[in-house]
């Protein structure tokens, strides 16, 4: 994207040859409109001067976090403020190997992106919750 | 002494997806200002910009227009900038 390659520099965990991830959604149980990037939910491409992560972020990049208490934390805020995250906690189990999924680490504290079909992130999800 | 520091993040609401992380309050302000100019207010419509700290407490800063307006307000003047 814009000539600047995202090299991934960091994994989460992985247990029992998953790796386990939390993304925030408004619905559960999560549908394919929940694993939408920016882009796909028609949101306006970032200005040049946001530079080409935010970019790539906008164009592929589906937000999860690595701990749960992350994903819980942002979204409980967000629901005592109103401040229009989801208020439901989908929990992820990407297989180490074999899924057509990229892991890139990106933003701040246990935050990854995933890139990949909506379809295929769909069928990682096991379990959803009520924050 | 203890100093505990800050990030700041950019949220979009409505896909649930991170926009930007950042280092300073500026430089998320700097970033919702370059896509007001590219794009106008509805661009940052749903964007929620809060800081975390060390201790992992979340603060709201500002959202939706009033986020709009804070970075309008914190740009640096002409003055400032010559």
């Amino acid at each position: 994207v814009r000539g600047t390659a995202i090299v991934p520099t960091e994994t989460p965990p992985a247990t029992g040859g998953f790796y386990i991830l939390y993304r925030i959604v408004h619905q559960c149980p999560p549908t394919l409109e929940s694993f939408r990037t920016q882009r796909e939910e028609g949101l306006p491409e970032p200005a040049a001067e946001l530079g080409p992560e935010k970019h790539w972020s906008w164009q592929f990049g589906v937000s999860t976090f690595s701990k749960a208490k992350k994903a819980r934390d942002l979204a409980r805020w967000s629901q005592r403020g109103q401040h229009g995250l989801g208020a439901f906690i989908a929990t992820l189990h990407i297989p180490v190997l074999g899924a057509p999924i990229l892991i890139v680490k990106t933003g701040g504290s246990s935050h990854f992106d995933l890139v990949g079909d909506a379809q295929a992130i769909l069928a990682t999800y096991v379990d959803c919750v009520a924050v | 002494v203890i100093v505990m520091s800050k990030t700041f993040e950019i949220w979009e609401t409505r896909s649930n997806n991170l926009v930007g992380a950042y280092a300073t309050e500026d430089a998320a302000l700097a970033d919702v200002r370059a896509q007001l100019a590219s794009h106008g207010k509805a661009a940052v419509e749903t964007w929620t910009l809060l800081s975390e700290s060390d201790d992992e407490a979340i603060e709201y800063i500002a959202d939706s227009t009033g986020l709009a307006e804070l970075a309008m307000k914190r740009a640096p003047s002409q003055a400032a900038r010559a």
